[in-house]
């Protein structure tokens, strides 16, 4: 292949959205990757934000008649409390970090949590 | 007899860290039960943790909210399902407050129950208790000398220690070793208790000069048996805290042997106890003994006397913790297999004042071979973590006599090799060359002798 047709090739090909381009013809061989095709993780953004079993134990949404209710979608504020869990004798509150929509829930009634463990995320 | 009951485990927790998590998890699956590791934020990559068949995440990096959070800890053994708890050594395995709970949770606690914890753990009770086993403990006035101070000294009987009641730090402290120099110890005691406490009130305790730390391990099963293995010396000590530790002590003869343990198992029997334990002594030039303290469960220096008797204390433990009874006679118990010596090395800088240095380690080439035991739980690109105690490994070492364990222990002590933070490997190899050391001439002050030895050549 010579020069020219190699640069063309290139200038072509910056012209589409492809990461990696193999071609191969009468023994000969291109191969062209773009930056783009070994994504780096800042590359990346997750706009939500996990909220964390404040301790070890039983997760629950409070005692009849004063549990709390979550569910997909509802708005949430900072502070906002999406249940308890039981360490033993100790009752921590599970409160939202941030102001935003509650996306994703993974806690359930009566599940054992490990300290640190995502009970929700929130999309602020 | 009383009949065996036998409840078996098939899941226990860990309520620790450390080497001694990875130890006792080392044994449960040695014996075919489930481990649950528990863990910190901090420990998140430590070993405990992946080599358990579990492990819960129980708190944030200080201990007080991890490993010493009791309410953390029980909620933990009650999610994961375990039927017994081991506590290892440090954090709560003496709190008599944890056992309860973990009993009152229908779990198992391995180890003594609370009430002899309590009773062992309070020093004026656990010394009433020798007084009443006949085990020897450091005589004194037995309360505060108002009187006839001379005779009351003479009663203890020479040297003495005058301790201010109020005291604490040293002041109002003055040793007297003999009539002549004792009426001018008291003034300087009684006046110095007075300006530094506002009470000039003293008593008065015999001295043990140049002590040998002298302890017997102890095992007990519900049904009242009781063994006790050869004891280890802990001599070795700087700030009562222990570097070796080696059994048997190059000092105890046979006969004193045979003191020291019925001794302790007299104790043992007095205080109803069940499970591990160690009681303390300090010895004097002439093999005097006194009880000093027990300490109720697994010690940190436990692999010496495994070695030495040819036992898994830990499985021992958990044996009896189980309701089995003692499958070992107590003369067994106290033959003597070898000679072993354990050097604690710390992530410490021994030319700092023992200054903690926590950190990554970068490069980590432990030692091995023959008559080589390595407790540890850290290995390369390991990050020690701030909070907690600076063991990152027990160097064992075992042989047929003391000589050629010292040997050993200077071999694998070369051989040991840590790159990216300061150990206390340095300052073993100084102490195993010590002549005092290595011939078996040390006390509790020997450690101080050989840093200030150590500095002045400098």
């Amino acid at each position: 292949m010579d020069t020219k047709t190699l640069s063309d090739f290139i200038a072509w090909s910056k012209t589409t959205d492809l990461q990696e381009v193999v071609f191969k013809k009468d023994g000969v061989s291109v191969e062209i990757s773009t930056a783009a095709k070994n994504p780096k993780a800042s590359d990346f953004s997750c706009k939500l934000t996990a909220v964390k079993a404040p301790a070890v134990g039983i997760y629950g949404l409070g005692k009849k008649g004063k549990a709390v209710t979550v569910k997909e979608n509802m708005a949430v504020k900072q502070g906002d409390i999406l249940g308890y869990v039981e360490m033993n004798k100790t009752v921590k509150e599970v409160s939202s970090p941030v102001k935003g929509t509650l996306k994703i829930i993974l806690a359930s009634e009566g599940a054992a949590v490990e300290y640190g463990q995502p009970l929700f995320f929130i999309e602020p | 007899m009383t009949k065996e009951t036998i409840k078996p485990f098939t899941k226990v927790l860990i309520a620790n860290r450390g080497e001694i998590a990875l130890r006792i998890i080392r044994t449960l699956k040695e014996m075919g039960i489930k481990s649950v590791a528990i863990y910190s934020e901090a420990d998140k990559y430590s070993a405990h943790v992946s080599q358990a068949d579990e492990a819960v995440c129980i708190g944030a990096g200080p201990s007080s909210s991890s490993y010493l959070d009791i309410d953390a800890v029980i909620a933990a053994c009650k999610i994961s399902g375990a039927q017994a708890v081991h506590p290892g050594y440090g954090f709560l395995s003496e709190n008599a407050r944890f056992a309860q709970a973990v009993i009152d949770n229908g779990m198992t606690f391995i180890g003594p129950t609370p009430q002899a914890i309590l009773k062992l753990g309070e020093k004026a009770h656990a010394r009433a208790l020798a007084i009443s086993a006949k085990v020897p403990v450091i005589p004194g006035s037995d309360g505060v000398v108002e009187k006839d101070f001379l005779k009351a000294a003479k009663k203890v009987g020479f040297p003495i220690m005058i301790k201010a009641t109020m005291g604490g730090g040293g002041r109002g402290m003055r040793p007297a070793f003999g009539e002549e120099d004792f009426q001018k110890a008291l003034d300087t005691a009684q006046g110095e208790a007075k300006a530094a406490f506002g009470d000039g009130r003293v008593y008065f305790e015999r001295l043990v000069l140049n002590p040998r730390h002298i302890e017997v391990q102890m095992a007990a099963d519900n049904y009242g048996n009781v063994v006790a293995f050869p004891e280890r010396d802990c001599s070795m000590q700087r700030k009562n805290q222990k570097l070796i530790e080696e059994s048997p002590s190059p000092f105890v003869t046979d006969k004193v042997r045979q003191e020291l343990c019925s001794a302790a198992i007299r104790l043992a029997k007095a205080a109803n106890y069940s499970g591990v334990g160690t009681v303390e002594f300090l010895m004097d030039e002439n093999h005097n003994f006194y009880f000093m303290e027990v300490n109720t469960r697994l010690q940190v220096e436990h692999p010496v006397t495994e070695l030495v008797s040819g036992t898994d204390l830990v499985k021992l433990q958990i044996d009896i913790a189980q309701g089995k009874k003692l499958d070992i006679s107590a003369q067994r118990a106290l033959e003597v297999r070898c000679h072993a010596i354990e050097h604690r090395i710390n992530a410490e800088d021994y030319k700092r004042n023992f200054m903690p240095c926590p950190g990554t380690i970068e490069e980590w080439i432990p030692a091995g071979g023959l008559g080589v035991r390595l407790d540890s739980h850290v290995h390369a690109g390991y990050t020690i973590p701030s909070f907690y105690d600076s063991l990152i490994a027990k160097l064992i070492v075992f042989a047929p006599d003391r000589e050629t364990a010292l040997k050993r222990s200077r071999r694998a002590l070369n051989e040991f090799y840590v790159k990216g933070v300061t150990t206390t490997l340095d300052f073993h190899k100084i102490m195993v060359n010590d002549e005092d050391f290595a011939s078996g001439n040390m006390n509790t002050g020997l450690v101080e002798r050989i840093i200030k030895k150590n500095e002045s050549k400098k």
